[in-house]
C-alpha cells in the first residue's frame, strides 16, 4: 500500500535490513576470513572486521598451487572459458534452432520440436554416468570441449527464442520478402538485431549457469589444471589430516563469486528479465 | 492464434537445427538410452562381463532400505528447503513491495546471492559451522551445545537445508516481487476502501493473486531441491553421516562413481528420469500453456 | 496493353473457399480501389498479386508476364502495409534503402532515390530517426517512401490509413492521390471505407464474399449500382431498399404507396431510393412519418417510416430543420430516373 511514515514504515525497514544482514553475513564472514591470518581463524572467534592480510592472501590464492589444487588464477581462467563457451554455445544453437522451427515448414518439424522438448527432462544429473562414458570415449575428458558440449543443448533457450519469434509481426517478414531478403539475410539483418535484448538477458543467465557448474566438472576433470573455480574451492579444503589454509580458501571463494555477482549487478535489469522469461 | 508466415525451403532450417539435434543425440538421448540399458544389466565397472537381470535392479532398489531412506531424505530435504526459501522470500518481497523509494535498493541487495553457486554456499556455511574453526559452532559450544554436523544427523540435515535455502531465496524473492508488483494498485486500494486491514488484505487478495506464481515456484523449487543441490551436499556432508543426507541425486553419484555399482546407479538414474519427467509435465501442463504446437 | 491482368482467380485456404472467380483488367497508371467489407477477400486478392499468397487456380499477369510462380521481390511491386511493417531497429533511411541494398544498387543511386522520395513525402528531416520516435502519420509516410524508392510497376496498398485518426486520414488521402498522379504508377488500394474509395479511385472494384459485385468509376457505382449490395455499400446514409409488387401504373410498396413507373416488367422487385434523392413535395407520393431527426449542420438526416407501415425510411434533407413535432408526416417525391430497381431474387439491377 502507500508508503506512510510511521511504525509500519520503520518496521518494514528494520525487518528488511535484518534480512539484508542475514543474507550478507556468510559472505561477509568469508571476506573477513580472507583478510586475516590462518592463526586467527583456527582459534575462534574470528574477528568480524577485515584484517590486513588481504593482499597476501589473495595473491597466494591466485598464484600458488596447493597440494590438492592449482592456482586460483588458472582456475578462474578455465571457468571463464567454460562459462563463456556454454553461454555463447547455448545462445547460438538455440537461436538457430528456434529460427528453423518458427519460420519454416520442413519435414519432421514437429518431431524435432518434441525431441528438443524432451531434452528438458534430461538434466545432466540424470545422465551422469553414461554421459561420462560418452565423453571419455570421444576422448574429451579433461578438455574444454568436454566441459562445454554436454551442457549446451538447452531446450529452455530454444523455447524462449521461439516464444519471442512468434511475436514478430507477420508484416515485417512479408516486407522483408518484398524487399528481396532471403531467409538468411532476414536472420542476420532483422531477426538478430530485434532480438538483442532477449539475447543479452539470456546470456546473463546462461553465463551464471555455466560458471556455477559443479557436478559435471568434478566428474570429468582428473587433471587439476583443468579444474574450474567452483570445484576448485572445495578441492582446496584439505581432508581431516591436512591443514587447510583457510584464508586462502576463503579468498578463493570470494574470487569465485565475484564475476557472476558483477555480471548480475551490472546487468541487473537484463538479468531479471532473463530469469523471469526463461523459467516461465 | 496468429497465422504464422513462413519462408520457403527446407535445406536451411535443417542445417540450422542440426547442431542442437546432434548434440542432443550424442550427449542427451544416447546416454539416457544407455542408462536405461544398463539399468537392466549388472555390468561390472571394467566392462569385462555383464549379466542381463531385467528389472531386478529396480526391485532390489525398492527393497533396499537405504534407497527408500534416500527417498524420504530427499522428500524431507525438499519440503524444508521449499517452505523456508519460499516463506522467507515472500516475507521479504511483501515488505519490499510496500516501499516506493527504496524498493530498488533492497531488490539489488537481495538478488545477488543468485550468482553464488550452491557449492560455494555449501563452503560458506560449512566454514561457519566447522567443528574446529566455525564461528557458530564455537558459540554454540560455549553455550553448551556440541555442534558436529558430521556426526549428528539432525544437525547435518539442518545445515544442508539452511545452505540450500540461503542459496535459493533470491530466486523466489525475484518472482514473488514481480508477482506482487503486477497486482494492479487499484485492486489493493479498492479493498482498502472496503475496509480491509493489511493482514486481511494479504490473506484474501494477495495470496490468491499470487497463487500462479506460488505454484510455479513450488514446482521449480522442487526441481532445484532434487537436482541443483548436489553441490551443497557434496561440500558439506557428502551424504553423511551414515547416509542421513543422502538425497537421491547424490546417491546416483555415490553409488555410481564412488561405489562403482553401475547397474544400481543406472536404475536410480532411470527413477530420477521419471521424476523429472513428471515434474516437467506438471510444469508445462498447468503452468506454461504455451507449449502448443 | 494492360498493366495488370487477373484471369479466373480462385483461392482456397485448405477446405475454405475464399475467392470464387475474379477477372480484372487494370490499365497503366490507373488508381484502382478494391472496396469491400471485412472478410470479403480483398486483402487476400492484393496479397496474391504481391506474391505473398499462392493462387489456387487462375493467372496473374503483370506487364504481360505471368507472375504466378514469381517471388514477390521479382515481381516489381511494392507494398504499403496497414501496420507499416517498418524494421524497428533500422533508421528511416535504412528502412527505405533496405530493398535497394539487397538488389545491389550503388550507394550513390540509393542516396539519390531516398532523398528524392523523402523530399516528396516531407520526411527528409527524419532520415536518421528510428520508427519508434515517429508518429503514426510519419511512419505511414516512411512506409510509402520505402515503396516509392523501388520504382515499381505496381503500388499495392493494404488498408494503409485504417490506423490513423480521422483528420490525418483525410490529409493522407489527398497526399496519396496527388503522389500517385505525380508518379503515374499503377496502384491498387484496398479499403473498407467507401469514402476513401470514392475520393481516390479512378475505378472501384466492389467485392463481397470472394466475388466482384461491380467494377466501375466512382460515379458509375454510385449512380448505377449493379446490385443491392453495391447500392447499399456506397453512399451514406445507405440507400433505402423497399419491396415492391407490380400493379397498374407502377409498383406498390407494402403500405400502398404507388411508385409510378411506365415499364412494369417484373412482378416483384426491390426498389432503391437514396435518402438525398427525395425532395419535399406536398404532392409527393412518399409519405414519411418522422421518428428521429439528426441535424448535422447544413443538412438533416431524418429517420422515419413509410406512413402506413413499419418500413424504415431515411431521408437526407437540405437545410437545418428543427422538426419539433415527432410523429409528424412529411411528403416527398423522387424523380423517376433516380429510382433504382433490383430483381427480387438475384438482387441485380434491372433498369
Amino acid at each position: 500500500m502507500v508508503e506512510k511514515k510511521g511504525i509500519s514504515y520503520w518496521f518494514t525497514h528494520v525487518v528488511l535490513s535484518i534480512g539484508v544482514l542475514i543474507i550478507i553475513f556468510p559472505v561477509w564472514l568469508a571476506f573477513v576470513a580472507s583478510t586475516v591470518t590462518n592463526e586467527e581463524i583456527i582459534h575462534p572467534p574470528i574477528p568480524l572486521i577485515p584484517g590486513g592480510e588481504i593482499f597476501k592472501n589473495y595473491s597466494r590464492a591466485l598464484t600458488e598451487s596447493f597440494e590438492t589444487s592449482v592456482p586460483v588464477g588458472l582456475m578462474l581462467f578455465n571457468t571463464t572459458i567454460v562459462a563463456l563457451g556454454i553461454a555463447l554455445g547455448k545462445i547460438v544453437i538455440s537461436f538457430s534452432s528456434a529460427f528453423a522451427i518458427v519460420f519454416f515448414q520442413f519435414p519432421f518439424r514437429k518431431l524435432c520440436f518434441w525431441l528438443i522438448f524432451f531434452t528438458l527432462m534430461l538434466p545432466v544429473e540424470v545422465r551422469i554416468l553414461p554421459t561420462y562414458e560418452v565423453v571419455a570415449n570421444i576422448g574429451l575428458l579433461n578438455t574444454y570441449s568436454g566441459l562445454i558440449f554436454p551442457l549446451i543443448a538447452s531446450a529452455t533457450a530454444t523455447f524462449l527464442f521461439r516464444q519471442f519469434f512468434l511475436t514478430v509481426p507477420n508484416e515485417i517478414i512479408e516486407a522483408a520478402k518484398i524487399d528481396g531478403a532471403k531467409p538468411m539475410r532476414f536472420f542476420i539483418d532483422v531477426l538478430i538485431p530485434i532480438s538483442r535484448v532477449n539475447i543479452a538477458a539470456l546470456f546473463v543467465i546462461m553465463f551464471i549457469f555455466g560458471w556455477n557448474q559443479y557436478l559435471w566438472p568434478i566428474l570429468m576433470t582428473t587433471d587439476p589444471s583443468m579444474s574450474t573455480i567452483i570445484m576448485g574451492v572445495d578441492m582446496m579444503i584439505g581432508g581431516s589430516d591436512d591443514v587447510t589454509t583457510w584464508p586462502v580458501v576463503m579468498a578463493a571463494s570470494i574470487l569465485s563469486m565475484l564475476p557472476p555477482i558483477i555480471v548480475v549487478l551490472s546487468m541487473q535489469k537484463l538479468f531479471i528479465r532473463g530469469l523471469t522469461d526463461s523459467d516461465k | 492464434m496468429k497465422r504464422q508466415i513462413y519462408f520457403k525451403g527446407w535445406f536451411l532450417p535443417v542445417v540450422l537445427i542440426t547442431p542442437q539435434l546432434v548434440i542432443s543425440a550424442i550427449f542427451f538421448f544416447y546416454p539416457a538410452g544407455k542408462a536405461i540399458w544398463w539399468s537392466l544389466f549388472n555390468p561390472d565397472p571394467f566392462g569385462l562381463s555383464t549379466k542381463f537381470v531385467g528389472f531386478s535392479n529396480f526391485i532390489y532398489l525398492f527393497e533396499d532400505p537405504y534407497y527408500l531412506n534416500s527417498f524420504k531424505t530427499t522428500a524431507v530435504f525438499s519440503i524444508w528447503v521449499t517452505v523456508l526459501s519460499m516463506g522467507l522470500a515472500l516475507l521479504l518481497a511483501v515488505l519490499t513491495d510496500r516501499l516506493i523509494k527504496s524498493a530498488g535498493v533492497y531488490q539489488t541487495l537481495f538478488i545477488w546471492p543468485y550468482a553464488v553457486a550452491p557449492a560455494i554456499s555449501g563452503v560458506l556455511w560449512m566454514f561457519m559451522f566447522d567443528t574446529q574453526v566455525g564461528l557458530f559452532s564455537w558459540y554454540l559450544g560455549l553455550m553448551g551445545w556440541k555442534w558436529d554436523h558430521l556426526l549428528n544427523d539432525t544437525q547435518a540435515m539442518a545445515i544442508v537445508v539452511v545452505a540450500a535455502t540461503w542459496s535459493r531465496i533470491s530466486y523466489n524473492y525475484l518472482f514473488f516481487l514481480a508477482g506482487l508488483q503486477s497486482i494492479p494498485k487499484s485492486i489493493i486500494e479498492a479493498s482498502a476502501i472496503d475496509g480491509a486491514k493489511f493482514w486481511k488484505r494479504f490473506i484474501t487478495i494477495i495470496i490468491p493473486l499470487l497463487s500462479p506464481v506460488s505454484f510455479f515456484l513450488f514446482v521449480m523449487n522442487s526441481v532445484y531441491a532434487f537436482f541443483d543441490t548436489f553441490g551443497v551436499i557434496h561440500t558439506i556432508t557428502k551424504g553423511g553421516p551414515e547416509q542421513t543426507t543422502m538425497i537421491l541425486v547424490y546417491k546416483v553419484y555415490s553409488d555410481g562413481f564412488v561405489g562403482l555399482d553401475l547397474g544400481s546407479s543406472s536404475a536410480q538414474s532411470v527413477v530420477l528420469l521419471f521424476i523429472v519427467g513428471l515434474l516437467t509435465i506438471i510444469q508445462f501442463k498447468y503452468i506454461e500453456k504455451k507449449v502448443h504446437y | 496493353m494492360s498493366d495488370l491482368l487477373m484471369r479466373d482467380i480462385y483461392k482456397n485456404f485448405g477446405e475454405t473457399k475464399v475467392i470464387h472467380g475474379i477477372n480484372i483488367e487494370i490499365n497503366d497508371g490507373e488508381f484502382i480501389v478494391i472496396l469491400g467489407p471485412s472478410g470479403c477477400g480483398k486483402s487476400t486478392l492484393l496479397r496474391m498479386i504481391a506474391g505473398l499468397e499462392t493462387v489456387t487456380s487462375g493467372e496473374i499477369f503483370i506487364n504481360n508476364i505471368k507472375v504466378n510462380d514469381v517471388e514477390p521481390m521479382d515481381r516489381n511491386i511494392a507494398m504499403v502495409f496497414q501496420n507499416y511493417a517498418l524494421y524497428p531497429h533500422m533508421t528511416v533511411y535504412n528502412n527505405m534503402s533496405y530493398g535497394l541494398k539487397i538488389a545491389g544498387f550503388s550507394k550513390k543511386e540509393i542516396k539519390e532515390r531516398v532523398n528524392k522520395a523523402s523530399e516528396m513525402l516531407q520526411i527528409k528531416e527524419y532520415l536518421e530517426r528510428k520508427p519508434r520516435e515517429l508518429s503514426g502519420g510519419q511512419r505511414q509516410r516512411v512506409a510509402m517512401g520505402r515503396a516509392i524508392v523501388r520504382n515499381p510497376a505496381v503500388f499495392l496498398f493494404d488498408e494503409p490509413l485504417s490506423n490513423l485518426d480521422a483528420k490525418l486520414r483525410i490529409q493522407m488521402r489527398l497526399e496519396i492521390k496527388s503522389l500517385q498522379k505525380k508518379l503515374g504508377t499503377t496502384s491498387l488500394f484496398v479499403t473498407h471505407d467507401q469514402v476513401e474509395a470514392m475520393t481516390l479511385a479512378d475505378r472501384i472494384i466492389v467485392m463481397n464474399e470472394g466475388v466482384t459485385e461491380q467494377i466501375g468509376t466512382p460515379l458509375e457505382v454510385f449512380e448505377t449500382p449493379k446490385s443491392i449490395f453495391v447500392a447499399q455499400f456506397i453512399g451514406s446514409p445507405a440507400m433505402n431498399i423497399i419491396e415492391g409488387s407490380a400493379c397498374d401504373g407502377g409498383y406498390n410498396l407494402n403500405d400502398g404507396t404507388l411508385i409510378k413507373c411506365p415499364n412494369v416488367k417484373q412482378k416483384e422487385v426491390y426498389i432503391g431510393i437514396r435518402p438525398e434523392d427525395m425532395v419535399p413535395d406536398d404532392n409527393g407520393d412518399i409519405r414519411l412519418k418522422v421518428n428521429m431527426p439528426e441535424p448535422i449542420g447544413s443538412t438533416t438526416i431524418i429517420h422515419g417510416e413509410l406512413a402506413n407501415s413499419k418500413i424504415p425510411l431515411i431521408v437526407h434533407m437540405q437545410g437545418l430543420h428543427n422538426i419539433l413535432d415527432l410523429n409528424q408526416f412529411i411528403n416527398f417525391s423522387v424523380p423517376l430516373e433516380k429510382i433504382h430497381f433490383f430483381d427480387k431474387k438475384t438482387g441485380l439491377r434491372i433498369n
